[in-house]
């Protein structure tokens, strides 16, 4: 029989280099047994590779082989006194390098908190895998927009059609509720869902049953916070909290039938109270209607049902049902959600993940330059320990042993540096959760968490250690006694390349922020087209609602309140959308989308936006309650010279009576979109107040006197318009922030490493430097000598780093409709800094040597 | 002294060598154990608790003699000793008393 191909050799010598030998012949002919079966059962390809990989499985430490070590626990402790001694001696060396190595881990830790954390979102819920978010992809003159907002019959066809849902919910979230009972009044937030989302996500009750809790119409569910704040702390032990009754938003009566466990931090489904769906669907007819699109719907598939196929099965679901052919129904996993929720052109594009990734990376490069740090300055010393190691080396040392003997000190200063970081990440917690408004707390440094990032730091002990460990041991016995400060140019290089690399991604951090910074700052100031500031709003309830014009008059009597209006949203956050717009000119098959806001008179006034052409709506006009205002936008969709031209929106007629400039919805994520102003003051919830500049206080005073007047019911609350603002752009807020903390560090820990460099090279060169200087140099001569061959390796770093730079930046401002351009002098003006620190941390130690009496330097030869 | 612990992977091991009396060398005990219980384990791992069952004086081996498909390499045979031989025993009877005081009805479900 012709013998069947060989084994890979290069595994055979794998084994070889680490097996040990009285091991090797019995391993090897194992595997080459096995290797004859597998050939025959699969074929040789196959066979070559499965030797491999069980090649490759013996690397496990009973296998390698033994290096002769008489005691290794004695060994080990010399190593541990050897290591200390060094710190002792090498006090500031010791000093910049576990300084280094804990302001990276510091940096570190926190990333790596921020990063459990973003990662933790919804991920408690005990079918997680089994729960889906229902998208809808709706195609708009040929581009793809994307919203979760869907129909009430999307649920319920879900249900019924596909037999791979167990469960859909649709629901109705971020809902504001005035909740009383008895005579106290308390606004919280909740949403409307049906009774089957308890058996969709895992939110535990204390008190009731979830199978039955939102059955009734007139039932609701409260979070145990809730149950404290209307029934006290002692509320579990009174027992009579179900079956209570609680008046919401003083219409209507519901008894409480669960109290659920308060909902956690990182669940992006937030809410106090929960009423029934249907009580929704009941007051609100038009919940009837398809293209009423108010609720995000969740669904629960089978366990293993494939995601891919149903939502090939799902994508028809819409136009099914409604004729219509622009739709498309997707599912995406809930856990997910959070993390990825941003679609451009149908195409998942990322969403929070981004920021997640961006500091992974941050970690990684703040860990690499620490690292660096450690490897440059514990081989430029090498040659101040050549000796122990040649002396060594001639009385027996391995060169494992040695190897041993560097990572046992690399390990040290690791294990110094973690115990530090370790310490500073607990005192700085509170300063970090305010930074990033998140809830962590010290139960989040959990057991598994320190032993992660124990685990890292070890890592990073050898990591900084693996170098050293093995350039320092390879040196020739012989070699080493004579010549003491020649070190061989490959180490030298490699010193170089890593200065470089170090300068390069401190460049690249801090280039990245200051324009990061820059975009984050233009988004605040940006004009929006019209002013956020002393302005607020309130929810229409009540009186605000039935008796609006009295409340409204009462209000202008007040000191401090210039204007009010009511309007359906505030313009800075989501509108409603419909594509149910008619006008003179319209192609058959367009379907552009239009925003509309709702409002009563005096709008424009009240939110000071400028009028492009026209008028705002006036009583003077008793015909303008038909009518319409639209923005810049709309009016070039509408064609040119819009004014007093017929309007239909939802089939009501109407005519253009002004153009407002453009003013900047929804998100600056987004491009300014076509929206119609429709006078409508039933429509419009929302009371907007502009207050006197400068009066606010006065203006809220007053506010809260009529407010207590018409509606004593309600509790007051107010919110400012540029306070929403801020708040809705505070996590970019925050990733400017936090990155320009992080591109400081990095830079820091560059230059520590750099000042230990030339700390480092300056004392080796003492002698030269005396003998220049007797020989009369100047000391300018003697610094920038000292000192150029530093400032090259940064200005190299800092070339590199540009294009790198640019590229990466483009792409992440590419998220912004409203954004700002990379300007060459924002690199130029990092470089020069970055260049000035260098040059100062540098020339500091080259100035001492140069100033220095060469007489000293010079005295002892 | 304590005695030496056996975990459930070494037993396993332990007991082929037994069940491969004088025929027990790193393939032919991944075989048997593929064949008596259905794992299917690498011959590294194998090697593995071989060496540890050895440091621990449960098993002795000795090398065979050399054969063709083996490229001309010599098999490594292993034997229990006469502590492996007892631990095993021990395992044994401990298991034994106690499922002979286990109540019928503690464990009414069996492998079908």
């Amino acid at each position: 029989m012709n013998k069947p191909q060989h084994p890979p050799p290069w595994a055979d010598r794998l084994l070889e280099s680490f097996c040990a030998p009285h091991l090797l012949e019995e391993v090897q002919g194992d595997l080459q047994e096995l290797y004859g079966q597998w050939v025959q059962q699969h074929g040789v390809r196959k066979a070559r590779w499965l030797y491999v990989v069980h090649a490759i499985k013996f690397l496990r430490p009973y296998a390698f082989k033994r290096i002769a070590v008489n005691n290794p626990t004695d060994m080990f402790n010399n190593y541990v006194k050897i290591a200390f001694r060094n710190v002792l001696r090498q006090k500031s060396y010791a000093f910049i390098n576990v300084a280094g190595l804990s302001i990276g881990l510091v940096c570190c830790f926190f990333i790596l908190l921020w990063v459990t954390n973003e990662t933790s979102y919804d991920r408690f819920h005990d079918n997680g895998d089994q729960i889906h978010q229902v998208w809808r992809h709706m195609t708009t003159e040929g581009q793809i927009n994307t919203y979760n907002s869907l129909p009430k019959h999307i649920a319920e066809i879900m249900e019924v059609e596909y037999p791979e849902v167990l469960e859909a919910v649709p629901t109705r979230f971020s809902q504001q509720f005035v909740l009383t009972t008895g005579d106290r009044s308390y606004r919280e937030t909740g949403g409307y869902v049906d009774p089957n989302f308890f058996r969709v996500f895992s939110f535990p009750f204390l008190q009731g049953n979830p199978e039955t809790a939102l059955k009734g119409i007139g039932s609701a569910v409260i979070t145990a916070r809730t149950a404290r704040k209307l029934f006290g702390e002692d509320w579990q032990t009174r027992g009579d909290v179900l079956g209570q009754s609680l008046t919401i938003d003083h219409r209507r009566e519901f008894v409480i039938t669960g109290i659920v466990r308060d909902v956690p931090k990182n669940s992006t489904i937030q809410f106090d109270v929960l009423l029934p769906t249907q009580e929704y669907i009941e007051r609100n007819e038009q919940t009837e209607n398809w293209y009423y699109m108010v609720f995000t719907t969740y669904a629960k598939l089978q366990k293993g049902a494939s995601l891919e196929a149903f939502n090939e099965k799902v994508a028809d679901l819409f136009n099914k049902h409604t004729g219509a052919t622009d739709h498309q129904i997707f599912l995406q996993p809930f856990e997910d959600v959070y993390l990825h929720s941003v679609y451009r052109d149908g195409q998942l594009v990322g969403g929070r993940i981004q920021y997640v990734r961006i500091f992974s990376a941050v970690a990684v490069f703040l860990l690499l330059i620490a690292c660096i740090n450690f490897m440059n300055l514990a081989t430029a010393r090498s040659s101040q320990r050549a000796r122990e190691i040649g002396v060594r080396k001639v009385i027996g040392a391995h060169q494992q042993s040695l190897i041993s003997q560097f990572m046992t000190e690399s390990m040290a200063m690791a294990l110094i540096a973690f115990l530090v970081a370790v310490g500073v990440v607990f005192a700085l917690l509170p300063a970090f959760n305010d930074l990033t408004g998140k809830h962590l707390t010290v139960a989040d440094l959990n057991s598994s968490f320190l032993l992660g990032i124990l685990g890292i730091s070890l890592i990073v002990g050898v990591v900084s250690g693996s170098y050293p460990a093995l350039y320092l041991s390879s040196f020739n016995p012989v070699a080493v006694p004579r010549s003491t400060s020649r070190q061989r140019s490959g180490a030298v290089n490699l010193r170089k390349g890593l200065v470089v690399f170090q300068f390069a991604l401190s460049v690249l951090l801090i280039i990245s922020t200051v324009a990061m910074y820059q975009q984050i700052d233009y988004i605040r100031t940006t004009n929006l087209g019209l002013e956020r500031e002393n302005l607020l709003f309130l929810a229409r309830e009540g009186a605000l609602a039935s008796q609006y014009e009295t409340v409204r008059q009462e209000l202008l009597k007040h000191p401090g309140i210039a204007r009010v209006t009511a309007s359906g949203n505030n313009p800075l956050t989501y509108a409603s959308n419909t594509t149910s717009v008619d006008w003179e000119g319209k192609a058959p098959n367009n379907s552009q989308l239009f925003h509309i806001i709702n409002v009563s008179y005096d709008f424009v006034e009240t939110m000071q936006m400028e009028l492009a052409a026209g008028r705002d709506f006036s009583r003077a006009f008793g015909t303008d309650s038909g009518n319409y205002l639209v923005n810049q936008e709309a009016a070039r969709i509408l064609g040119e010279d819009v004014l007093s031209k017929p309007l239909e929106v939802y089939g009501e007629r109407g005519q253009i009576v002004g153009v407002v400039k453009d003013f900047i919805m929804n998100s600056l994520y987004s491009p300014i979109e076509p929206t119609i102003i429709r006078l409508d003051p039933e429509a419009a919830g929302l009371l907007f107040v502009r207050t006197e500049p400068g009066r606010a206080q006065e203006a809220l005073a007053s506010l809260e006197t009529v407010y207590k007047r018409f509606n004593p019911g309600y509790p007051f609350e107010y919110t400012f318009v540029d306070q929403e603002f801020e708040q809705t752009y505070r996590s970019e807020a925050v990733m400017g922030t936090l990155a320009n903390v992080f591109a400081g560090i990095a830079l820091f820990i560059s230059c520590l490493g750099l000042f230990g460099l030339t700390s480092f090279m300056v004392e080796q060169r003492t002698k030269e430097v005396g003998v220049r200087k007797v020989l009369g140099a100047s000391v300018a001569g003697i610094v920038v000598l000292l000192s150029k061959d530093f400032l090259k390796l940064v200005l190299i770093g800092f070339v590199i780093a540009i294009p790198i730079t640019w590229y990466a930046m483009n792409l992440w401002l590419e998220n912004f409709a409203y954004r700002i351009d990379v300007r060459p002098v924002v690199f130029l003006l990092v470089g020069i800094a970055a260049i000035m620190i260098a040059l100062a941390t540098v020339s500091w130690q080259s100035m001492k040597a140069a100033l220095a009496n060469p007489v000293d330097s010079l005295r002892n030869e | 002294m304590r005695k030496t612990y056996l975990g459930e992977f070494e037993e396993v091991v332990l007991l082929t060598v037994a069940l491969r009396f004088e025929q027990a060398y790193g393939v032919a005990i991944q075989e048997a154990i593929q064949e008596q219980t259905g794992r299917s384990i690498s011959i590294s791992a194998v090697h593995a608790t071989l060496h540890r069952l050895q440091d621990k004086g449960f098993v002795n081996s000795f090398m065979g003699g050399a054969t063709a498909e083996r490229g001309g390499r010599r098999k490594r045979f292993f034997t229990v000793t006469p502590a492996g031989s007892r631990a095993l025993h021990e395992i044994k009877e401990q298991r034994e008393q106690i499922w002979q005081q286990i109540p019928a009805k503690a464990l009414q479900w069996k492998v079908l």
